[in-house]
């Protein structure tokens, strides 16, 4: 294999493990296939589509950081009631405690060191055919239990927080930066329009401390494969958008960009494997089209009444997460292959929890869920 | 406390040290956890020359050739001197390296574990700011004094360094270029995004120090086109142009594009305004190779 210097030991390394296992289908795919030309001119990037038709073509990925815990929302688990206040040691289930697990349960001593087990904070009930359980803080959601996939075969060795970076890369903290399952995507089944990032990160991403800073990255792919941050904010849409008072004209700006992409190629003729100068072209390319499709693409303002109602657009509470969602959607809309949306941050504690649910469950989700066919199909 | 970590006995100060030093030279350390030399940190690549670093940094050999003095006029440095290291570090033959590729080296290392070449690096956010000063000859060099809003960025001749940065205050240009959390910064993380080419293309410090360097460059090459581009070059990405090069400059520069914005009128720039802007947009001015 002749890609972007990764090994085939690496290759299949990453390939094994996780959501990067997701794009593998593509890639294998691509061996002896179609290898689309990148219009830098300098490399060929996995073409070749997946070997069965797909029926999404975009992903938008919420990471609700902080988000209330899974036996208080999709997974409920009535021993915790059961046995509030007990040790695990005093349960039936003691054997967990052996010494492999103790990383998992054993007390975190800046959170107090606390081994017992706490009673669930809300109830529950049953919903739809599928008599999904949901914890009562997301009775919105419930109603829609038959549109939903809970998926709860997942388990983590962390104790704390590194498990956000095992949700984007299938990957432990220890091992560093590895390619998100936004990059892979990407990088699997190429870019679908010219005038936006082929991935894009909405809110602020987690923070560095155990694997946060590598929860967009696509590390080895290349850094064109990376999350491009924007803001939704249309009174800044994007630094720099415009020539600093109004110094060059758009067809200026069109010949210095090709000027500097025939001078970028002359000099990449010696560093045929440098992802950082593929990624450079490309990125500038990309930045002369955003300047015109990024403020479109976040003007929220003529979105009609019932959207941005649907939305929670007008909502104090749901405005900020909101205006993600839509402009997520607007970003798929526009060819975006994949969103990733980071809402809240910090633990999500007492008082503060009841409240982060309700905005969460009374914006989108669900009213998208309800209205799949009038919004879109992720 | 101070004994324990000062101590020759105890490697661990001197080698976290070493690779804090290394790295920041070669873009990835010896070890490649540059936070955590413990359980759940990686192994070094290579752990000798680790080692041997962190035994330098705390007690330096004698030049050689020499008992107090060598040929250079080097003395023995005295223990603990990163100057020390830091020469050591840049004067070795794995630093003095080009980041040209070699087909067998890359069959058989493409990560360059074994530094077989240079690694090739983005500059840091400060220093493509104090870049694009120095190269138009607009950097104040001045040391020491307050520091400076983070507003003024792109307005200030002084070095990046000065300018405040806290949680908040921090200049949204050296941002772009992943400027580090005001927390901690263990190891800087290049990102190549759309935002850094409007951020080098469209900003009030770009476009203004590449019509002051163009003034300087005409007036020094007396209209001709091929000397003014040899000399761009030479001023901007600090070497010739190539003539495929050359000639793509200059046909640039005599494009019609030249006419049309003069007839438009207006403060708008110059071919040899929009040249040397191209040219700080160039891959190899931000690149360290």
């Amino acid at each position: 294999m002749s890609c972007k210097g990764i090994t085939r030991r690496s290759f299949l390394a990453d390939t094994g493990m996780g959501f990067t296992g997701l794009a593998l289908g593509a890639i294998l795919h691509r061996d002896g296939v179609r290898i689309r030309a990148d219009s830098t001119g300098l490399q060929s990037v996995p073409g070749g589509g997946p070997h069965f038709e797909p029926r999404a073509k975009s992903v938008i990925w919420i990471f609700l950081c902080g988000g209330v815990s899974h036996v208080e929302s999709f997974d409920v688990k009535l021993e915790l009631t059961k046995y509030a206040g007990k040790s695990i040691a005093e349960t039936p289930y003691a054997s967990v405690l052996a010494t492999e697990h103790a990383n998992v349960l054993g007390g975190n001593p800046s959170h107090g060191n606390r081994k017992n087990i706490m009673a669930l904070q809300t109830g529950h009930r049953q919903y739809g055919q599928c008599g999904l359980a949901v914890g009562d803080w997301f009775s919105h959601i419930g109603q829609c239990a038959d549109d939903i996939a809970a998926v709860r075969l997942l388990w983590t060795i962390h104790n704390d927080h590194g498990a956000q970076l095992t949700w984007q890369t299938g990957r432990h903290p220890r091992e560093l930066e590895h390619p998100s399952l936004g990059a892979w995507a990407c990088y699997g089944l190429g870019s679908m329009n010219e005038n936006l990032p082929e991935f894009v990160v909405l809110g602020v991403p987690t923070g560095d401390c155990c694997g946060g800073a590598f929860t967009y990255g696509a590390s080895h792919l290349g850094p064109e494969h990376g999350g491009v941050r924007l803001n939704t904010d249309p009174a800044n849409p994007l630094p720099f958008i415009r020539p600093h008072e109004a110094a060059l004209s758009a067809e200026e700006q069109a010949s210095n960009l090709s000027l500097l992409g025939k001078l970028n190629r002359l000099a990449g003729i010696d560093y045929p494997d440098d992802p950082q100068l593929r990624a450079r072209i490309k990125s500038y390319e990309l930045a002369f089209q955003m300047q015109t499709s990024v403020p479109e693409t976040i003007d929220l303002s003529r979105e009609p009444a019932h959207v941005r109602r649907l939305y929670g657009l007008d909502g104090q509470d749901t405005k900020a997460f909101a205006e993600k969602c839509l402009v997520a959607r607007r970003l798929v809309e526009r060819g975006v292959r994949f969103v990733q949306i980071f809402h809240g941050g910090g633990g999500v504690v007492n008082g503060m929890r009841i409240r982060a649910s309700r905005r969460i469950t009374r914006s989108c989700p669900v009213r998208w869920i309800n209205r799949s066919q009038a919004c879109f199909r992720i | 406390m101070a004994r324990w970590i000062a101590n020759p006995r105890n490697p661990l100060t001197a080698r976290v040290a070493a690779n804090h030093v290394w790295l920041r030279h070669f873009g990835r350390g010896l070890l490649p956890t540059p936070s955590d030399f413990g359980r759940n940190g990686r192994l070094p690549s290579h752990p000798q020359l680790l080692d041997w670093l962190a035994a330098e940094f705390m007690r330096p050999s004698e030049p050689a050739g020499s008992s107090a003095s060598g040929d250079d006029g080097r003395v023995a440095a005295a223990g603990w001197s990163f100057r020390h290291l830091h020469r050591l570090i840049v004067s070795s033959a794995a630093y003095r390296m080009a980041s040209t590729p070699d087909d067998a080296n890359l069959a058989l290392d493409p990560d360059n574990q074994f530094l077989w070449r240079m690694n090739s690096r983005r500059l840091e956010a400060e220093a493509v700011r104090d870049n694009l000063l120095h190269v138009t000859g607009m950097l104040d060099l001045a040391t020491g004094g307050p520091d400076i809003d983070h507003k003024l960025a792109l307005s200030s001749r002084r070095r990046s360094i000065y300018l405040r940065t806290a949680a908040e205050k921090q200049s949204e240009f050296l941002q772009i270029f992943d400027e580090p959390s005001v927390n901690e910064c263990y190891q800087r993380r290049p990102s190549v995004v759309p935002q850094q080419a409007l951020a080098l293309g469209n900003s009030e410090l770009a476009l203004k120090l590449s019509r002051i360097l163009a003034g300087r460059l005409e007036r020094e090459c007396g209209g001709d086109q091929v000397r003014f581009v040899t000399l761009a070059f030479r001023w901007v990405l600090a070497r010739q142009p190539t003539a495929a090069e050359s000639e793509a400059c200059v046909r640039f520069l005599s494009s019609p594009a030249t006419v049309a914005h003069e007839t438009a009128g207006g403060r708008g720039s110059r071919m040899i305004d929009n040249l040397v802007l191209v040219l700080l947009n160039h891959n190899d001015f931000v690149t360290v190779r």
